[in-house]
């Protein structure tokens, strides 16, 4: 390796200005990679050069390029890996705690069968073989009737590997977790555009209109999209302005901040929209050219949105809904940013589809600087590829129709309903437990062998799922596995990036390429033909065969020593939507005629969430929003992040708190009101678990919350996933073998600070009938102290 | 500017790098420079009746000098690598000096002892005179080592070595004069009514002086004080840390109150001439400035500095 | 080295890289991200403050180091030296910034030394590599082309405690004065898990 001199460094640091530079997005990133050789660290007593791989980071589904320094075979340090095209060597306080994940004291590393009762606890060691030859027997006898193999992983568009175990069994049951995350959104981008979700190019815009994201702490894209944020902000000097409920890491660095009623995004979108074609401010020849209906159409359609009925239901100020969109309008170019979250309402597709329009009529679709469709590699599976079984009700509930194997609490609710009999569960990558609404109950019928008469669970750590198993298989972390990673690219420029392990698997854990392929091999009855690879290698190879650029440059072995590939040729493909867009008219639909199809408003709409009608004085909605140092259920094993964040005290306004009697600090109440249920699609609060109507936590006063609102933290108050999740000092005596770590002695926060409270605990199931995504946002809650 | 409406949402304070070993530490170089004085001072009077005195305070003086030391090398996280201090010092640092001195001291303050036990008057006077500045200097460099650390607002005084000598004064002399109290009550039978009526007469004086230099302990404190009120708002916070904070009770309580007020009324008051008394005055006099060394020392880092 | 105040997004990166490139133990930081939020609804706003060693010109941590353990080197970096270090924690006491403590295994006085061996290597700190938006650029000053220099040529900084006259090296473009005083009066500590170890 050539070695770096001072002043090379100081070169590499105006690189990375350079990088910054709007014009030219991707060579400084090759010069980068000339100079770095793949990134560098050295040892911080004898300044000697580490050994390193390239890698990718899972820790959330932003998928940065990471590099994994190894020395005596101990991963020591994450870096961020410098040639990759997302993150570009930085990574987010996640992504470097990983290394806490790998050496959890609490890792599973060999098989486990239960003795005694589910969720007792109480486990027999067992070998790989014998593990493999009782999944065997639980499954071969399903042969005849697959679909009551049921496989549950949260994010199942990138399972490509746990697709191919259920379909070459010959189950459709492969299940995900989307209606719990991006659901709506999906559904709506899809409906709008032909494809699922968007890339709004920031850091080459003039404006930013935010709703309900906050991509400064959490977003799908998390490092790449941040830094093209800031420097859309920043170098660029684009507008933004944010509507949120509370004040975020996103809105406090925005030229304007409104905070808005919950649930009401669509119509400020909507009149948005209706000032822009009032004004006669929109693109008129884009929508002629792209959208499917006409101006006129779309004009008479807002009508109805006066900035004044918006402002009635918003609490936006009807003069700034008129300025914000003719500013929005008359800037170029301009674009929307919502996320995930925006859609977690009753009302979500719609809302989503209303911020959408937006983009259309100002002619902001797929422009440099505008909301551009996502650009992602879609990787086929390796041949022998099993054919997809037919779609099942657990995976296409008739009820939510758009919601394409991706509503998984509706599924939970079918196998709770007996309308879907289970013979075996596999759950990998996934805690519904923790993560899903109405975990409790997803814990009873966890508990319940009548329901589940089997239950493996693929994970490394005891989760609160694993724990409900029968028997847990110990998978390896993300660090000692492989696997493609394909992401949205925040610089709009596809790219593939390799996940390879860093370190060998420890002890027992095993890949789950491994494990799927000795499963299928043991379970036989065909599906073994569709895993008769030598290698995992010949499996990705088999994956990336035919992509073109990719195979010129090395293939598998570039991405082994890179980490990443992406054409360092090709810019931004602004307007590649040239050909058409992949919906049925070929066109931009505003008018959706499988919405019409199925019974919804084909235009976008606004539909107010009946339980935030008429609140009393004391009911407030419950938001629950993801930080900068947790992710979801996936990181509270990682003591360097728990240090940082390990609990979550609701966030009261102090007006509020005033009025409830509630001072800084005070332990309170948090109670679901009945009225939660009365939704969009309504849910009988008293056929709830009722264990699950309240949870204590404390109270952070702050001026940075709507009144009506009260805020809580995603991603702490676990009930299981190990010692360091729960905030549990590990003394010195007590073995932890390979994986002592004298720091877990000084875990000091639970006895200080406490650990937090999961707030799903108390979030019913609720779903958009649209787009089946979970209405997280529609709980309203009552808050009191506790009287000591 | 008004920060009420100011929420630190997130800081990390790291723990008190100076803790009770430290305070303790001052505490008794105090008592043992406090000795030192009144036992030269007694020896250069060359009075009969001091010699006593002189021989209590000549004893006392090194030996609560070589306990002093033990609490500093108990809070070295690194003891075994007390040498360093000097091979390796740093002439910049007050903790320097403090280590020569805190050597030297010890071994002229046995010297002298000696010599005053064998009577031996010229060479004490002598040693005596070369011995004060270095118990000054000794207890002194105990306040720079707080003074020159500039940050702390509390510490950061130019009065801070001066109030420390004058407390180490009120603390010495109390100490003493519990000792002379217990050995005229207890351990004193030999002499005669009219030499016991002398020492008592002695140790009552001795007390009155104690107060007196309360009462300057007291004058400095309260400029400091005002002083801290007036200056910079890191200083202003100081000051009213320990008039309205955590600290308010120790130090409004045990050392302005208990450690002072009282102590004065008892030894100047209508009980002025009972032993009993003024012992009492004593004890609580050595509780308040031992009160005193806590609020410095712990009070001082108790703002934040980030 | 310059932290962009205008660019910090608060998130902690640096925070957990350094705890990562330093071995940080838990309970101590070199480094952390002090958030202030102030203002009344609806035009809250919150605040960030990367806060590390500042490497001064002037240590007072060195000045008052009774063994030379703490010194400064020729290029200007404070370091300690683990070897000499007797953990009499008056350098602790001293720095007017908190940014020094104790390793509890160790037993000796540790801080940001702003990654000499990555520096000596030709690295930036480990720090400024993660940080996402490029807040954070490290360099030499004294060389007039170096990024650094030019940021300072170009934009009015502030540094911590300048009244302390120990002429830091980390210097804050729009840092905001409530986060960077520490004017407590009135403050309220609170929330997403505040870590204040007073230890007595
Ligand atoms: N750093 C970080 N990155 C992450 C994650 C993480 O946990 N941390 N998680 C990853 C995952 S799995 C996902 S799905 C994405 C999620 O990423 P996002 O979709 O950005 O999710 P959140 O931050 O939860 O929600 C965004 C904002 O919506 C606001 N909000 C909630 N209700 C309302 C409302 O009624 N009206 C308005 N206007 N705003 C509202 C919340 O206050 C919050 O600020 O991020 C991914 N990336
Ligand atoms: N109220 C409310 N609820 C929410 C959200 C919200 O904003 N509000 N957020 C929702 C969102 S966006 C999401 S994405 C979900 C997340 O829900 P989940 O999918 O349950 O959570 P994840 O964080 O993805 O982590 C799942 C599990 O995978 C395990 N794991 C990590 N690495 C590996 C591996 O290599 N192999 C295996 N087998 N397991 C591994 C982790 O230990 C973790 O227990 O939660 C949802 N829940
Ligand atoms: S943004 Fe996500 S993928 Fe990237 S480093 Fe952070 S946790 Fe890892
Ligand atoms: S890593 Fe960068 S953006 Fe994040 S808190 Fe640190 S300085 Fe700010
Ligand atoms: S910030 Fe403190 S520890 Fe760092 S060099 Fe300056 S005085 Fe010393
Ligand atoms: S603790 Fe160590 S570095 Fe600090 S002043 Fe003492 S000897 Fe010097
Ligand atoms: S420069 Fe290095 S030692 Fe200093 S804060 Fe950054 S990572 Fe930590
Ligand atoms: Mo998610």
């Amino acid at each position: 390796m050539r070695s770096i001199t001072r002043r090379d460094f100081l070169k590499i640091g105006a690189a990375g200005t350079a990088l910054l530079a709007i014009e030219s997005q991707l060579h400084p990133i090759a010069q980068a990679m000339e100079m770095m050789d793949g990134g560098r660290s050295v040892n911080r007593v004898s300044g000697l050069p580490r050994s390193f791989l390239p890698s990718t980071c899972t820790q959330c589904p932003a998928g940065c390029g990471i590099i994994g320094y190894v020395e005596e075979s101990k991963l020591v340090k994450i870096g961020g890996n410098p040639k990759h095209l997302s993150n570009q060597s930085a990574l987010c306080a996640r992504g470097q705690a990983g290394i806490n994940a790998l050496y959890d004291p609490d890792r599973i590393l060999t098989p486990l069968k239960r003795v005694g009762g589910r969720g007792e606890n109480r486990w027999a060691k067992i070998k790989w073989d014998q593990a493999y030859e009782e999944v065997a027997k639980a499954m071969q006898p399903l042969k005849s009737q697959p679909g009551r193999f049921v496989y549950m992983t949260e994010d199942l568009g990138h399972d490509t590997l746990g697709k191919r175990f259920a379909y070459s069994f010959g189950s459709g049951n492969a299940l995900g977790a989307a209606s719990i995350f991006g659901g709506n959104k999906q559904v709506a981008t899809q409906l709008t555009w032909g494809a699922a979700g968007d890339m709004p190019d920031v850091a080459n815009t003039k404006y930013i209109l935010v709703f309900g994201a906050n991509p400064l702490e959490s977003h799908p894209q998390f490092v790449g999209f941040a830094r093209r944020l800031i420097e859309g902000v920043q170098d660029n000097q684009a507008k933004m302005v944010v509507f949120d409920v509370r004040l975020t890491n996103t809105s406090t660095r925005a030229n304007e901040v409104y905070y808005v009623n919950p649930g009401t995004y669509a119509i400020v979108a909507l009149a948005m929209a209706n000032v822009i074609m009032q004004e006669g401010l929109h693109n008129a020849a884009f929508i002629d050219q792209w959208a499917n209906i006409s101006s006129g159409d779309i004009a008479a359609h807002l009508s109805q949105f006066t900035p004044e009925k918006a402002a009635a239901a918003s609490g936006v100020d009807a003069a700034a809904i008129r300025r914000v969109a003719t500013e929005f309008a008359s800037t170029s170019p301009a674009t929307t940013l919502s996320d995930g979250l925006v859609s977690v309402h009753g009302n979500g597709t719609q809302n989503e589809r209303a911020v959408m329009l937006l983009n259309i009529i100002t002619g902001n679709i797929d422009n440099r600087g505008g909301l551009c469709l996502p650009r992602e590699f879609n990787l086929p599976d390796a041949d022998p590829a099993p054919a997809v079984p037919a779609p099942t009700p657990l995976s296409n509930p008739a009820d939510l129709p758009l919601a394409s194997q991706q509503a998984i609490d509706r599924s939970w609710q079918l196998i709770r309903d007996r309308k879907h009999r289970v013979g075996v569960l596999m759950t990998r990558s996934y805690n519904p437990v923790y993560s899903d609404p109405d975990g409790g109950g997803v814990a009873d019928l966890l508990k319940d062998d009548t329901m589940v008469p089997i239950h493996v669970a693929v994970s490394p750590f005891m989760t609160e799922t694993a724990a409900l198993a029968d028997i847990v298989l110990p998978e390896t972390t993300y660090l000692e596995g492989w696997d493609l990673e394909v992401r949205p690219s925040p610089e709009l420029v596809p790219f593939i990036s390799l996940r390879q392990p860093v370190v060998p698997p420890l002890k027992d854990a095993r890949p789950f390429f491994e494990i799927a392929t000795s499963l299928a091999n043991t379970i036989k009855g065909g599906m073994e033909q569709y895993f008769g690879f030598k290698s995992v290698e010949d499996y990705l190879k088999g994956r990336i065969q035919n992509v073109g650029g990719l195979a010129a440059a090395g293939g598998l072995d570039y991405l082994k020593q890179h980490g990443v590939w992406f054409n360092p040729r090709s810019k931004p493909d602004y307007g590649s939507f040239g050909g058409g867009f992949s919906t049925p008219s070929g066109k931009l639909e505003v008018y959706s005629s499988v919405l019409k199809d199925k019974g919804f408003s084909p235009l976008p709409d606004y539909e107010p969430v009946p339980a935030f009608s008429s609140l009393s004085k004391d009911e407030l909605v419950l938001t629950i929003f993801d930080t900068a140092i947790q992710t979801d259920a996936k990181t509270a094993n990682c003591m360097w992040l728990d240090e940082i964040l390990h609990n979550n005290p609701v966030w009261i306004n102090p007006a509020t708190a005033e009025q409830l009697g509630i001072k800084d600090g005070d332990k309170v109440r948090v109670v679901r009101a009945a009225r939660t249920g009365q939704g969009i699609s309504p849910v009988d609060d008293s056929q709830l678990n009722p264990r699950a109507r309240s949870l204590e936590t404390t109270a952070f006063l702050t001026e940075g919350i709507h009144p009506r609102v009260v805020a809580m933290a995603n991603g702490v108050g676990h009930t299981g996933f190990g010692r360091i999740a729960q905030g549990e000092k590990i003394s010195k005596d007590e073995e932890s073998g390979a994986l002592k770590n004298p720091n877990t002695e000084l875990v000091w926060w639970r006895e200080k600070d406490g650990i937090g409270t999961n707030p799903k605990t108390i979030v019913p199931a609720m779903a958009d009938p649209v787009g089946g995504g979970q209405a997280w946002g529609d709980v309203v809650v009552t808050v009191g102290k506790i009287k000591e | 500017m008004d920060n009420t409406d100011v929420n630190v949402v997130y800081s990390v304070q790291h723990q008190l790098p100076l803790v009770m070993y430290i305070a303790q530490y001052f505490f008794f170089t105090g008592l043992s420079a406090g000795s030192f004085v009144i036992s030269v001072v007694a020896t250069m009077l060359g009075r009969k009746e001091f010699k006593p005195i002189g021989r209590i305070t000549a004893v006392l003086a090194p030996v609560l000098l070589i306990i002093a030391p033990l609490n500093l090398i108990a809070d070295l996280g690194q003891p075994l690598r007390f040498w360093h201090l000097f091979f390796f010092y740093n002439w910049t640092s007050p903790i320097t000096y403090g280590s020569f001195l805190l050597t030297l001291y010890p071994i002229m303050g046995i010297i002298y002892a000696i010599m005053v036990f064998t009577n031996r008057g010229t060479a004490a006077k002598i040693l005596g005179i070369i011995g004060v500045p270095l118990a000054i200097s000794v207890h002194g460099y105990t306040g720079f080592i707080l003074a020159l650390a500039k940050a702390r607002a509390l510490w950061n005084t130019a009065a801070m070595p001066t109030i420390f000598l004058v407390s180490a004064m009120v603390s010495g002399i109390g100490f003493v004069v519990v000792v002379a109290a217990v050995r005229w009550k207890w351990f004193d039978k030999k002499t005669t009514e009219e030499q016991r009526a002398k020492d008592k007469r002695l140790i009552i004086q001795l007390a009155q002086f104690m107060a007196y230099t309360i009462m300057l302990d007291l004058f400095l404190i309260v400029s400091d004080i005002l002083v801290l009120l007036t200056a910079h708002a890191d200083a202003y916070q100081a000051g009213m840390l320990i008039l309205t904070g955590n600290l308010a009770p120790i130090f409004l309580g045990v050392e302005i109150f208990l450690g002072s007020i009282v102590p004065m009324v008892l030894v100047l008051g209508p009980t002025r001439k009972n032993l009993t008394a003024i012992v009492i005055a004593s004890i609580l006099v050595n509780i308040g400035v031992y009160a005193m060394r806590f609020v410095m020392v712990i009070g001082g880092q108790t703002i934040p500095l980030s | 080295m310059v932290i962009d105040m205008r660019r910090c997004i608060g998130c902690h990166a640096c925070t957990v890289a350094c705890k990562a490139e330093m071995a940080v133990p838990l309970q101590v930081n070199a480094t952390w991200v002090k958030i202030v939020e102030k203002g009344p609804y609806p035009s809250a706003r919150r605040f960030y403050l990367p806060r590390l060693c500042n490497n001064c010109t002037n240590p007072i941590c060195v000045r008052n180091c009774p063994t030379q353990a703490s010194y400064k080197r020729d290029d200007g970096i404070v370091v300690v030296d683990p070897h000499r270090c007797i953990c009499c924690k008056y350098c602790i006491a001293s720095c007017p910034y908190d940014v020094r403590y104790v390793n509890p295994f160790k037993e000796i006085v540790e801080k940001c030394y702003f990654c000499q061996h990555r520096v000596d290597a030709g690295l930036e700190p480990a720090c400024v590599e993660s940080c996402p938006t490029r807040a954070m650029v490290f360099g030499d000053r004294n060389d007039d082309k170096s990024e650094i220099s030019q940021l300072l040529a170009s934009n009015a900084t502030t540094v911590l405690k300048k009244e302390m006259e120990t002429e830091p090296n980390v210097y804050y473009i729009a840092g905001d004065e409530t986060a960077m005083s520490n004017d407590e009066k009135g403050i309220n500590y609170r929330a997403e898990g505040a870590f204040i170890n007073l230890r007595l």
